[in-house]
């Protein structure tokens, strides 16, 4: 009977084929930005109502390209605004062109859980969660965040050490309060 | 490679594994739906803009015309203005004729172009107007005639 019935109900549009495929991937790029659930679903509808706005890409790889892209800037130029005054990417700290060595290489995460390093991450001041979160999950690199921020490339790779720094601090200090 | 890119890459379904607000997908249908009745305003190129303009003014200039020509037509203006102009080019013709045969033709269109008591003025008011045009044409029909074939008699006179 559900057969019957399945074979009877409306196709889904190409929008709502779209919505599907991608929706997802777009919310988390942007939560792991705004770290607002409600944002990031508005973030992730604005993206794909600018792409259903304008024609129609050649192959999915570079349509999830332009969808991560546009997905990145909405999201930093709401948290700008959210926090223009505070010490987002414009801050000193963040600005910061000191080279610093990465240490952290070898980290083994031994004894800790995805749970436990999503809340280290989410805890993580926005200028070192937006960079980690665009090298780490979208696969940016450092010249390319440099573009996307605004800010130089040395100071995108020592504020992405910076803040693995800080991550690998947090878990231990979790650890040990165990 | 990277320690930390390595572990996110082995977990990463378990960094997006959590739920998305309830709802999202109709209030997304929602905002596409008036996105697109949004953009359904027409996009209309300049030159159809300038076709529609040309129109619309073509459309309104026709009635005052239209209403220029009847009003024209029921005061007699219109047949009145054809006989001065034939009167004009006959009395042309006759400049170079015999002094009597000119006087002759001068005095026939005075008589044909004279109207004391112009006729659209003689009908009373309770005529309807599309009496009133007929019986102006009626009118102005025989003033005409007379014209052309007094016209034709010049023309003959001139020809010899």
């Amino acid at each position: 009977m559900n057969q019957l019935f399945s074979t009877f109900r409306r196709a889904p549009s190409r929008e709502e084929q779209t919505y599907d495929e991608c929706h997802k991937r777009l919310y988390y790029t942007s939560m792991r930005i705004l770290n607002n659930s409600m944002e990031a679903e508005e973030v992730m509808h604005d993206t794909l109502l600018k792409y259903f706005a304008r024609e129609e890409f050649g192959t999915a790889k570079e349509r999830d390209a332009w969808l991560t892209r546009v997905c990145i800037n909405l999201s930093i130029d709401r948290l700008r605004k959210r926090k223009s005054d505070e010490n987002l990417l414009r801050s000193e700290e963040l600005k910061s062109s000191m080279t610093e060595s990465d240490s952290h290489e070898e980290y083994t995460f031994h004894g800790v859980t995805v749970n436990q390093v999503r809340e280290v991450i989410q805890t993580l001041a926005e200028g070192y969660r937006i960079i980690l979160s665009l090298v780490l999950f979208e696969g940016y690199d450092y010249e390319e965040i440099a573009q996307i921020t605004g800010l130089k490339e040395v100071s995108v790779r020592t504020q992405y050490i910076r803040g693995k720094a800080r991550i690998i601090e947090e878990l231990e200090k979790r650890k040990s309060n165990k | 490679m990277d320690n930390f890119k390595e572990y996110i890459d082995n977990n990463r379904s378990s960094f997006e594994n959590q739920n998305l607000p309830a709802g999202h997908k109709e209030r997304f249908m929602k905002k596409l739906r008036a996105q697109k009745s949004e953009t359904k305003v027409v996009f209309m190129p300049y030159w159809a803009k300038l076709a529609v303009a040309s129109a619309v003014v073509i459309m309104l200039a026709i009635p005052v015309f239209v209403n220029n020509r009847i009003s024209k037509l029921e005061s007699g203006e219109y047949y009145a203005q054809m006989l001065s102009e034939q009167s004009d080019r006959i009395e042309k013709m006759a400049v170079n004729l015999e002094p009597g045969e000119k006087l002759n033709i001068e005095s026939t269109l005075r008589q044909l172009e004279d109207e004391t008591v112009p006729i659209s003025e003689q009908l009373p008011a309770s005529v309807s107007g599309k009496e009133r045009r007929e019986i102006i044409k009626g009118y102005y029909t025989n003033k005409l005639e007379g014209a052309e074939r007094l016209e034709k008699y010049v023309a003959s006179l001139t020809s010899r």
